[in-house]
């Protein structure tokens, strides 16, 4: 019954449309694995994407746009090209990779400063939690400063996209998030 | 489309409509493929038909419309919308700099399973590539080559082709999958699935009835070239690549024509190869299903290699091409016939000019050209003046005159009137390129200096043509042809004759009007009139602005002034000919005179005879040096030259002793007796250049003789363990395009003329042997 409701209530308020979501964050944080996890369920073998990767997620009655963008220092300069109608950042921390925090911190900053993004919500996935060499979530935020940000609706959490841990947690929130803007 | 909206279409303010257009509708969201489609139609189309050599877009505008299009990869389920896409993509990536953001999507598009978007996707990779990602799509090419679709194998064999370009390496470690993709095709050559009974009326069987039934088997013939071009290097694999694939039995016919192409190239490469070529040869010529196009390149390679035995039945295969219904092959076959007809018996070209005969009247205006020029140059037809008549305002192209006036050159001794009628024409007609003319100075010219020896024309004839001349030098934009027409104007003009006035009116009327050049052409062809023209001259010695032509003008009048015919050396006409010799001999004393610092007197006439055989022994050895040049190492011609001329022995080869009596303990005692030249045992294309020296020692009156062979790997990869001859003496490692020494005692090796000798290496744990000349 409830199920019905929140349907009736979307399509109410007109949010059955398409979300665009950008992966963002360093090489090798794990993006391309990310998306996969979010579409087909499992881990696959990636490579260092060239490019770009774009699937169609069907969440929960709601219909992604998720692009997934390589971090390679080459690539970084076109992320811009794809900020636009953007509604969702997800950015991927490599947690075993302290030496650099600092650089994804200033990228991020970078980003977030764009004006086409100023309405976007920013989720931090803190990804490799499963190993042992991971920081904490504290301390990754501590480095990231995140609670300076102001009028943007943001999180942090830790997953895993190896084993899926945080993953659909991740989305959720991201999802209630845009949702909300868009009724709004 | 009606010529007007054509021409709408093509403004510039329409493209720029269409990039904005692009620009929204490709990032909207969500995708609108139709609309998408319709789009990038428009845009390829604005993009494959701008005429002008700059592309269309800026590379700001196709940056941001690569980008633009990058978005449409959202949309998944589209086939053809993907497949304008990649159209597009492929001609933005010539304009746009940024367009390797697309190599993850379209590698992702690779490796799925939908076999309609997969060529198009691979054909897009590579121009997508650059030298530093080209590896990372080592894998997904290999897989693609080997794939059982044949169009996803030709797309991945095309583009690795074009991978040559970017990466050699990434190329040829597709080798063994593209040499693999030969030999399937043929031996299964149609699809190799295999259905369940119970699928016959499934999707899939249609689809693969569709596929045999129009399978070209165009891999294969992407498959050779990939491989031969890979291999161009290497011999032996070309051998072994020809081997893999009889034409006789290769299903495609691009596939066969390239084979008998590549056996041809390695032919005129090592004509001891002969062997290859012939059994296809005959196939070619004799096979009933074989192409047109296989029998013309059969024909074409035997009149190359002039194998003489095949001419009677290559020149009949043609004179049934000739009558074959097909315009192309009637002309294909005659301009064959034409570039070789010098080859031909005085029989077998007027059996063929028979048939030829017959399409001097076709309507198609290149071939009945070509067939003229063919018959021209055959030359024995009795109706040349008709021929030459026909010719008169048929309207040809440049091209084909200039094709007409190499044959009429010829047989303009023969029939000087009818031809020159003809050139006249020719060179008086306001169109015409600067090469056409040119070519009717040339037969002029000969028509001239053939008179000139045997006084065959009369005397009004000549005045004729060198009044129409006259008239031409008033209206020539060529600056080179005018030039030249002065020349035969001064030079056989003063020879009439009567009053010859007229000529230097004509003449000196281009002193007035033309720029430096003409005028320094001008003022030694007036020369030639001593009589009418000193009072001019010396005028243009005085006034004229350019010291060129003020400089021929004061040695024109100085040398009338001595009375003195010698002072310029009469050359004889023969001489003429070779006028380039000519200067080259001149500027050689003249080199030798300024060396000596003596600049008393500088006596042409005096020391002409005694220079010339001097300078000809001179220019032999240095025809023989440049003749080494080709064939060897650079830096050995220098050294074998040195050698010729002071008879020392050269710091190389001490260096080279030196090593011997390192290497050679028993040797120390000896003396070294004689150097032999380096001598080049391989052709200069082959995969390892070798040469070698012979150093004879003496001791105790035994002559000792020692091999000293160089080796140059010209291939990419480095060899491994090379031996020559024996196995005593074995080079461990050579890289690629490293120089080598090898020494090896002559008493372990017989010397014979006509023996081949091997050379045997490993590469990658394979031994291969290889095969060259004795001494």
């Amino acid at each position: 019954m409830g199920q019905l409701f929140s349907s009736m209530f979307d399509k109410l308020f007109n949010i059955n449309k398409d979300f665009r979501i950008l992966i963002l964050g360093l090489d090798g944080a794990g993006k391309t694995s990310i998306l996969y996890r979010l579409q087909i369920g499992d881990i696959i073998t990636t490579k260092p994407t060239i490019g770009f990767n774009v699937e169609t997620i069907n969440y929960k009655n709601i219909k992604l746009n998720v692009w997934d963008l390589g971090g390679q220092t080459s690539i970084r300069p076109y992320w811009r090209c794809y900020y636009t109608n953007t509604q969702g950042i997800i950015f991927v921390i490599d947690s075993t990779d302290t030496e650099r925090l600092n650089i994804a911190s200033t990228e991020l900053r970078t980003m977030l400063q764009e004006e086409e993004l100023k309405d976007a919500c920013l989720l931090v996935l803190c990804n490799k939690q499963d190993l042992q060499t991971a920081q904490s979530i504290d301390k990754i935020n501590e480095a990231l400063q995140l609670y300076d940000l102001k009028d943007r609706n943001w999180s942090i959490l830790g997953c895993s996209a190896k084993t899926g841990d945080g993953i659909t947690e991740g989305l959720d929130w991201l999802i209630d998030v845009v949702k909300e803007n868009n009724v709004e | 489309m009606s010529a007007k909206t054509y021409k709408r279409f093509n403004d510039s303010e329409d493209s720029m409509a269409v990039f904005q257009d692009c620009l929204t509708t490709f990032n909207e969201s969500p995708v609108n493929p139709n609309k998408c489609r319709k789009l990038l139609s428009k845009l390829y189309r604005l993009i494959i038909n701008s005429v002008s050599y700059e592309p269309i877009f800026k590379p700001q505008e196709a940056t941001s419309l690569f980008f633009s299009i990058s978005k449409l990869f959202q949309h998944q389920d589209n086939d053809s919308l993907r497949q304008m896409v990649y159209l597009v993509i492929k001609e933005l990536s010539s304009m746009s700099d940024d367009i390797l953001m697309a190599t993850a999507s379209i590698m992702k598009d690779i490796q799925s399973q939908d076999s309609i978007i997969k060529p198009n996707a691979i054909r897009s990779l590579v121009r997508v590539l650059d030298s530093s990602t080209a590896l990372t799509a080592e894998r997904l090419l290999k897989s693609s080559i080997i794939s059982s679709n044949n169009d996803i194998s030709s797309a991945a064999l095309v583009s690795a082709y074009h991978l040559l370009e970017i990466s050699e390496p990434t190329s040829k470690r597709l080798i063994n999958e593209t040499v693999e993709t030969i030999d399937s095709k043929k031996s299964n050559g149609k699809l190799p699935i295999k259905l369940p009974a119970s699928d016959l009326n499934s999707e899939e069987f249609e689809k693969l009835q569709y596929y045999s039934a129009h399978n070209t088997h165009m891999s294969q013939y992407h498959s050779l070239a990939l491989a031969s071009s890979l291999k161009k290097n290497d011999e032996m694999g070309l051998l072994k690549l020809i081997k893999q694939c009889d034409p006789t039995t290769v299903d495609n016919p691009f596939a066969r024509m390239e084979i008998l192409r590549l056996c041809h190239r390695l032919v005129l490469k090592n004509s001891s190869k002969i062997d290859i070529i012939l059994p296809y040869l005959d196939w070619s010529l004799n096979g009933s299903s074989t192409n047109n196009f296989i029998v013309l390149e059969g024909c074409k390679i035997i009149f190359n290699l002039k194998l003489r035995d095949m001419y009677p039945a290559a020149i009949d295969r043609l004179s049934y091409l000739i009558n074959d219904r097909a315009i192309s092959s009637k002309f294909a076959a005659v301009r064959l016939v034409s570039d070789y007809c010098h080859l031909l018996t005085p029989e077998l070209a007027n059996s063929i000019a028979a048939d030829i005969e017959v399409l001097v009247n076709n309507e198609n205006k290149s071939v009945s050209s070509y067939a003229i020029s063919t018959l021209l140059k055959i030359g024995n037809s009795d109706n040349i003046e008709s021929l030459v008549n026909g010719l008169k305002g048929s309207g040809m192209s440049d091209d084909f005159k200039i094709i007409l006036i190499d044959s009429l050159a010829g047989l303009i001794n023969r029939f000087p009137k009818v031809i020159v009628d003809f050139l006249l024409d020719g060179l008086k007609s306001h169109e015409g390129s600067n090469l056409l003319k040119n070519k009717i100075v040339d037969c002029l010219s000969i028509l001239f200096e053939n008179d000139s020896m045997n006084n065959t024309l009369d005397e009004t004839f000549k005045i004729n043509i060198l009044e129409s001349l006259c008239d031409f030098i008033e209206d020539c934009e060529y600056t080179d042809v005018l030039a030249r027409v002065i020349y035969l104007l001064g030079e056989y003009g003063s020879k009439i004759s009567i009053d010859s006035s007229v000529f230097v009116r004509h003449i000196y009327n281009r002193i007035n009007l033309e720029n430096s050049i003409i005028r320094a052409a001008a003022v030694t062809a007036l020369a030639k009139f001593p009589n009418i023209t000193e009072p001019l001259l010396k005028n243009i010695a005085k006034n004229d602005l350019d010291d060129e032509v003020r400089d021929r003008a004061v040695i024109c009048v100085s040398t009338l002034n001595h009375q003195n015919d010698n002072l310029i050396p009469s050359v004889d006409p023969n001489n003429l000919i070779h006028s380039d010799r000519y200067l080259r001999i001149l500027e050689l004393r003249m080199n030798k005179y300024s060396e000596k610092n003596d600049f008393s007197n500088f006596d042409i006439p005096a020391e002409y005879e005694i220079d010339i055989k001097e300078i000809e022994a001179d220019q032999d050895m240095k025809a023989n040096l440049e003749s080494n040049h080709l064939d060897e190492f650079t830096n050995e011609a220098d050294e074998s030259s040195q050698s010729a001329d002071d008879g020392n022995i050269n710091p190389s080869d001490s260096i080279l002793e030196a090593k011997i009596r390192h290497k050679y303990t028993d040797l120390t005692e000896s003396v070294l007796n004689e150097v032999t030249k380096s001598k080049k045992l391989t052709d200069s294309t082959s995969e390892f250049l070798i040469s070698c020296q012979r150093f004879i020692f003496e001791l105790n009156d035994n002559t000792e003789e020692i091999l000293a062979f160089k080796i140059e790997n010209t291939m990419d990869f480095p060899v491994q363990n090379i031996k020559i001859l024996d196995d005593d003496n074995i080079i461990e490692n050579i890289e690629p395009q490293e120089k080598v020494e090898l020494l090896v005692k002559a008493d372990n090796v017989v010397l014979e003329n006509d023996k081949y000798w091997s050379l045997s290496f490993e590469v990658d744990d394979f031994e291969e042997i290889f095969e060259f000349n004795a001494l």
